[in-house]
């Protein structure tokens, strides 16, 4: 299991069964875990749009972060001391790399990061259709927690519908779940309509990840089954659409 | 009969000259007019860093002199908040009152109640949020931000909030400091729009993620709560009951070792992966509560349902009467059975363990356990199925032969089992837990838990003197291996503080805290010896140290 997966899990596991925490001493702060349109606003770490550094400084910055992404474990704390001044080198390293798994690691690193930039979603955009499902994975979540585009929220709603691979389609779902953390409250509306639509999938993979990641989302299945027959899954879907547009009136 | 905390305040409303609508009897109020409130772990606890405050302020105040004021600042590491606690409801009404008022309206904060779930979106999680959106209130409603009203800076809010956890829903009344009523809400779904979602605490904190310069002012708060079953006073400040009650409740639930540990909740029967399983045993709930009902053979015998979940269950019943019974091969194939239908549980991992020490199954019942606590690192359930274990082996029929299992396993292995020793000692540690149930079970590692196991035993059957003194002797044993351990320090403690000698159990905590002075476990039992010997301003230290203390601002 990916840690990915794990931490999908994990939340799952806390949104489903947190009741069997008994520690008393957990703050708010720790657990407050609502519509991801609050946490975005309190999360957003905005790049500016150019970090500008004299050529010796670029230079080393850039030796020195390629370094660190050659070590077995990435310290992310360390490139985060690089400040923004990281992203560019970043994007060029991505660039320069014909190698998927340094590729990979560089996608991992903006999502760590957590940086919301165009720089980084132009840099990645390209690979959301990569042949190598890991590098797309890795992709996925990576420009999800660094982008307010509407563009890649669609993408990655097309990933979870109609990427041939279960494994991208499911994490895409992961991404659209939890990662977008720059988005506004009406990109939100977006994914959730376009999980809603999950729901009616053929493929049974897409509808169970669709309800997952709703069920993060919101706290809720409305009744929704993957395995269901169709006229209860439609039952379902109905009571989601009634509920959509309500949200849709309260924004 | 009703908790009381404060039975003879007034409520808040009555002071303000607003109607007090349906409001009754009031089980918590703070006027928040003096320092002489206790915090604790059934009151309230204030979660607070060094540029932040939860503090009285005479700044402003709702009625009367004080008020209490939540001050947050900007990525300063810091979330403070005021946490309140109350014994769980999970149906029936809620109540609660309090009057808000901020001078920045623009800057985050939240107001929520939530259950053992915690602040999360999830069954017995949120049962009430309000938000503050950048000066636009909102309550989560069905999982939808609300749009209530634009707050105004200076202005004194009034919030009455009813709880309907049966149904799920609530009402909300807003009214401004001139008793007009700006917001008046019935039959609002819950954040999670879930029937019968319980709630033991209320929180006001500013935002979530550091971003935020709350500044936020509570007066009046009030609750009032109704329970079927009268909840447990005050028994010491700030809580309910002490470390040593706990382990006394223990031994009049359980007399014997050959049977299944009760069942708590519902979500005892479900895996985490079982995501409808409540809405399941909800919708069949009368069938559910016949088979935890001790449920004669014949009916378990003829049960037949179309719900894996309950046929499950059934089994689990099932395999709990054979336990009863002595039959143990029997039951350990019921129990099995059960799990195959519902999955590794709360109720089948700790039955499978009873039964397997029973018949004798050693490795089967450590796995088992082990592989409980590493799910279920805070449920208690598991000291007692360890301690069962414990006391159902014959074969530690001594302390020397205990003791000499930890030295075995020691001699085995010198150089890992220092480490090993570390951690295993943490039998409440998640991260012990994992490291344990990923263990291949092995001569070294079963000594270690045999040592654990035996002294469990000893204070089960009551013999604290002697655990003391064991406990004792594996300090002096690990010391001789250069091994400090707190755990066993503590445990000596414990002991001690279990036969009521206060001087020995308080001498060993603060042994404990000279190596991990802010271990919580500790700092608490410490709090319950100075309170067992009258010393009301140490218990207040300590405890405080823990929760938090509501100090005037400077």
């Amino acid at each position: 299991m990916s840690s990915r997966e794990k931490l999908l899990s994990v939340i799952l596991a806390l949104a489903v069964a947190g009741w069997w925490v008994y520690e008393p001493a957990k703050t708010g702060a720790d657990a407050l875990n609502g519509p991801s349109e609050l946490r975005s606003m309190a999360q957003a770490k905005v790049a500016p749009e150019k970090m500008e550094l004299d050529p010796d400084t670029q230079s080393r910055n850039k030796n020195a972060i390629d370094a660190l992404l050659a070590l077995d474990r990435i310290p992310v704390e360390d490139i985060e001391h690089f400040g923004y001044s990281a992203i560019p080198i970043l994007t060029e390293l991505y660039r320069e790399s014909a190698d998927t798994r340094k590729k990979s690691r560089i996608a991992h690193v903006f999502w760590r990061l957590g940086w919301q930039s165009t720089e980084i979603e132009d840099a990645l955009m390209d690979d959301l259709d990569a042949k190598d499902p890991y590098l797309k994975v890795q992709v996925q979540w990576g420009i999800a927690k660094s982008t307010q585009s509407n563009k890649v929220i669609e993408k990655l709603l097309h990933n979870l519908e109609n990427d041939p691979s279960p494994f991208v389609r499911d994490k895409a779902a992961c991404a659209l779940a939890s990662d977008f953390v720059h988005i506004s409250p009406e990109q939100r509306l977006n994914i959730i309509s376009g999980l809603i639509g999950g729901l009616s999938n053929e493929i049974k993979q897409v509808r169970s990840s669709s309800i997952l990641a709703l069920k993060i989302h919101t706290g809720q299945t409305k009744g929704f089954v993957a395995a269901d027959t169709l006229s209860n899954r439609n039952k379902s879907i109905e009571r989601w659409n009634l509920w959509l547009t309500e949200y849709e009136q309260n924004l | 009969m009703k908790l009381k905390i404060f039975a003879a305040f007034v409520f808040g409303l009555a002071l303000t000259g607003f109607k007090t609508g349906e409001f009754g009897t009031v089980d918590i109020f703070y006027n928040f007019e003096t320092t002489d409130i206790a915090s604790g772990p059934d009151t309230f606890e204030l979660f607070e860093r060094t540029s932040s405050d939860v503090s009285l302020s005479s700044e402003y105040a709702f009625r009367g002199a004080y008020s209490l004021h939540i001050r947050d600042r900007l990525s300063n590491g810091s979330f403070p908040e005021f946490q309140g606690y109350f014994p769980r409801v999970d149906g029936g009404i809620v109540e609660i009152g309090f009057a808000l008022m901020t001078p920045a309206p623009e800057e985050p904060f939240n107001v929520a109640m939530a259950g053992d779930g915690h602040f999360n979106l999830s069954k017995d999680g949120l049962g009430f949020w309000l938000i503050n959106d950048a000066g636009t209130l909102r309550h989560l409603s069905d999982s939808i931000p609300k749009r209530l009203f634009t707050l105004t800076a200076y202005q004194w809010y009034w919030f009455e909030i009813s709880l309907d956890i049966t149904k799920g829903e609530y009402s909300l009344r807003i009214n401004d400091e001139f008793g007009l009523t700006l917001i008046d809400l019935k039959d609002q779904k819950n954040p999670i729009n879930a029937k019968n979602s319980s709630v033991n605490k209320y929180s006001f904190i500013g935002d979530i993620e550091d971003q935020g310069n709350a500044n936020l002012y509570i007066d009046n708060f009030a609750l009032r709560t109704d329970y079927a079953d009268s909840p447990k006073p005050l028994l010491a400040p700030g809580r309910r009951a002490l470390f040593i009650d706990k382990w006394n409740d223990y031994h009049k639930t359980i007399e014997n070792l050959d049977f299944c540990l009760p069942a708590k909740v519902p979500y005892d029967f479900l895996d985490i992966y079982n995501t409808d399983g409540f809405d399941e045993l909800k919708s069949n709930l009368e069938v559910f509560q016949s088979l935890l009902s001790s449920p004669t053979p014949d009916y378990l015998a003829s049960f037949r349902h179309e719900s894996t979940l309950l046929t499950g269950i059934a089994k689990w019943a099932d395999g709990c009467r054979l336990l009863r019974e002595d039959d143990y091969s029997n039951a350990i194939k019921q129990l099995e059975d059960a799990r195959d239908f519902i999955g590794n549980t709360p109720a089948t991992q700790l039955s499978l363990a009873i039964a397997y020490a029973n018949n004798a199954q050693h490795y089967a019942a450590q796995a088992t356990i082990s592989l409980g606590q590493s799910h279920w690192p805070n449920d208690t359930r598991w000291l007692i199925a360890s301690a069962a274990t414990g006391f159902i082996f014959n074969r530690i029929d001594n302390s020397e032969n205990a003791l000499s299992s930890v030295a075995n396993s020691i001699e085995l292995d010198q150089s890992s089992s220092q480490s090993l020793m570390r951690d295993l000692g943490w039998l409440r540690n998640p991260a012990a837990a994992k490291l344990r149930s990923e263990l291949t079970w092995s001569p070294k590692a079963e000594g270690l838990i045999i040592a654990e196991q035996y002294y469990f035993s000893l204070l089960w059957q009551k013999r604290y003197t002697e655990a003391e003194t064991y406990a004792q002797e594996i300090i002096e044993l690990l010391a001789d291996f250069e091994i400090r351990s707190e755990l066993w320090i503590e445990r000596a403690g414990d002991a001690a503080l279990l036969s009521l000698n206060l001087e020995r159990a308080e001498r060993k905590y603060l042994s404990a805290l000279r190596y991990q002075k802010e271990r919580i476990s500790v700092l608490q039992k410490l709090a319950d010896v100075y309170f067992l010997d009258n010393r009301a301003d140490e218990e207040r230290r300590v405890r405080e140290s823990i929760y938090g203390a509501l100090n005037y601002e400077r």
